[in-house]
């Protein structure tokens, strides 16, 4: 691989570093209430001896459509108040306990069954009862922004200091040799550096997440997008982003693992295999 | 002989009513169930039965026919429990935790048979559960792991909610457990007040008229097997 067509990549890391701090704090997308959509049963109660709580399996069954993931079982009340929900991976941002429904990453297919099991904390052992709600993360994973797009790294390349070979500027230099820049250079790699680029350069914490910019980052037409006027990502690239965000993983890493790491959705790029 | 022919007739026929009005009897699902343990014969354990409210409408399990030839050792009631081991055990759900704690020198074998009424749960309730354990006397947790869903451990789960009971089996091959739908033939209702009916009436005819002494042969077989509801 050519080391100078490491540069836009090199650029996404530093950018993204600088970043990351925030990262964990961005609104989740929002949870769409899907349980009219959805066949659930609840089992009985069993006392579980080893974690002293009252367990019960609730199936869930898809109906005529897909519901996409994440799926979460939402305990919307419970009386008395005084038992709990001890196997909660979290709450809402209403503060009702959770747990995640096990399902794929392209959520629950149509006539597709998965079980998830609820333990309730009841030291009283007493009566109660419990309300729920079968939460989707929904179908849309971020907003359309406008960004015009990232300035010319001409600038930046100017102020490197030149190889006197070639010429080039010089982004690492050591005793055994250096990392230079072609900035006229254009492959699938530099094509990866362009997409990832807009997507770093329009991340503006706050304002343009993420999920946005990917999202908003101007598509490609063709399937030489390393050939193409501007800087664009594959339309495959934010659908597989799109899936793997809907599957609860967080931004950064999704940016990561397709742009990057996996890279298939781009043309002619092996990605850092 | 004519009159104790008679007084069968009038026994079925009360008989026969009473089943077509009896809720439980009319309602109940009878299983019986089966725990090999002969692989951990002379284990000190504690059988327990459970029966967990899932809110209304009220349910009861009946547990008879226990047998095992393993020995029983002391018996802890919780909650809502009437009778001991090997006699008849009902658990009921006035309250929310219903157990039976048995302790037990395991033999090779234990069977009981179940009965619960049927009363699915309402809206808003989860059913009624009735679940067997096998635990270690000394912690009160589990003898050994099953593949229980819930991690719970249990043997058996059955849910009042018109399914089958859910057998699950000892990771370890400790015992291994059957559970199977006793066969009733219980007739139809509207069958049942037929039967009662002419069973009724061939009982007055048998007043006035000798008819049973043309029966022979085979034909006085039900009499014969009536004659022991007398």
């Amino acid at each position: 691989m050519n080391r100078r067509s490491w540069f836009g990549l090199v650029k996404l890391i530093l950018t993204l570093a600088g970043s990351a701090a925030t990262t964990w704090t961005w609104a989740q997308a929002t949870q769409v209430d899907v349980t009219s959509q959805v066949t659930l049963t609840r089992s009985g109660y069993v006392y579980n001896r080893s974690t002293n709580t009252f367990d019960s399996t609730v199936r869930l069954s898809g109906q005529a459509t897909s519901i996409p993931g994440p799926i979460s079982y939402v305990i919307t009340g419970i009386d008395p108040a005084s038992v709990t929900l001890s196997n909660a991976a979290g709450t809402t941002p209403d503060g009702k306990p959770y747990v995640k429904v096990p399902v794929a990453a392209g959520g629950l297919e149509a006539g597709q069954s998965v079980s998830v099991v609820v333990k309730f904390a009841n030291p009283s052992r007493e009566k109660f009862s419990y309300t729920y709600q079968v939460l989707s993360r929904g179908t849309d994973i971020g907003k359309y922004v406008s960004f015009g797009g990232p300035p010319p790294i001409l600038a930046e390349l100017d102020a490197l200091p030149r190889d006197p070979d070639t010429g080039l500027p010089v982004l690492i230099g050591l005793a055994e040799g250096s990392l230079q820049v072609d900035a006229t250079l254009r492959d699938p790699i530099t094509a990866v550096g362009a997409c990832t680029g807009w997507i770093t350069a329009c991340l503006k914490p706050g304002e343009r997440e993420l999920d946005d910019c990917a999202r908003s980052a101007p598509q490609c037409a063709t399937n030489t997008p390393w050939l193409e006027s501007s800087a664009c990502c594959p339309a495959a690239c934010f659908a597989q982003y799109r899936t793997a965000r809907l599957a609860g993983m967080p931004q950064i890493a999704t940016l990561m693992r397709v742009y990057v790491n996996d890279g298939s959705c781009f043309p002619q790029y092996k990605g850092r295999r | 002989m004519k009159k104790s022919r008679s007084l069968s007739l009038t026994a079925l026929t009360v008989i026969v009513g009473s089943l077509s009005f009896a809720p439980l009897a009319q309602s109940a699902t009878v299983y019986f169930v089966s725990i090999n343990t002969s692989v951990i014969a002379g284990t000190n354990a504690v059988v327990a039965l459970d029966f967990l409210d899932g809110g209304t409408p009220s349910n009861s399990v009946v547990i008879s026919g226990f047998l095992t030839d393993g020995s029983l050792g002391l018996q802890t009631p919780t909650g809502d429990v009437s009778g001991t081991l090997p006699s008849t055990v009902t658990l009921a759900d006035f309250q929310f935790f219903n157990e039976l704690l048995t302790e037990m020198t395991l033999g090779n074998t234990l069977a009981f048979q179940f009965a619960a009424t049927a009363n699915a749960p309402d809206f808003g309730s989860v059913p009624d559960a009735f679940s067997i354990f096998m635990l270690d006397p000394n912690t009160l947790l589990p003898l050994f792991p099953t593949n229980a869903p819930t991690g719970a451990d249990a043997l058996l789960q059955f849910d009042i909610d018109g399914s089958e009971p859910n057998a699950y089996l000892a990771s370890g091959g400790e015992v291994t457990m059957t559970v199977a739908q006793v066969q009733q033939q219980v007739p139809e209702p509207g069958s049942l007040l037929l039967a009662s009916l002419i069973l009724a009436g061939l009982s007055c005819q048998r007043r006035h008229h000798d008819w049973a002494e043309s029966l022979t042969g085979p034909h006085r077989r039900p009499e014969q097997s009536l004659s022991q509801y007398a």
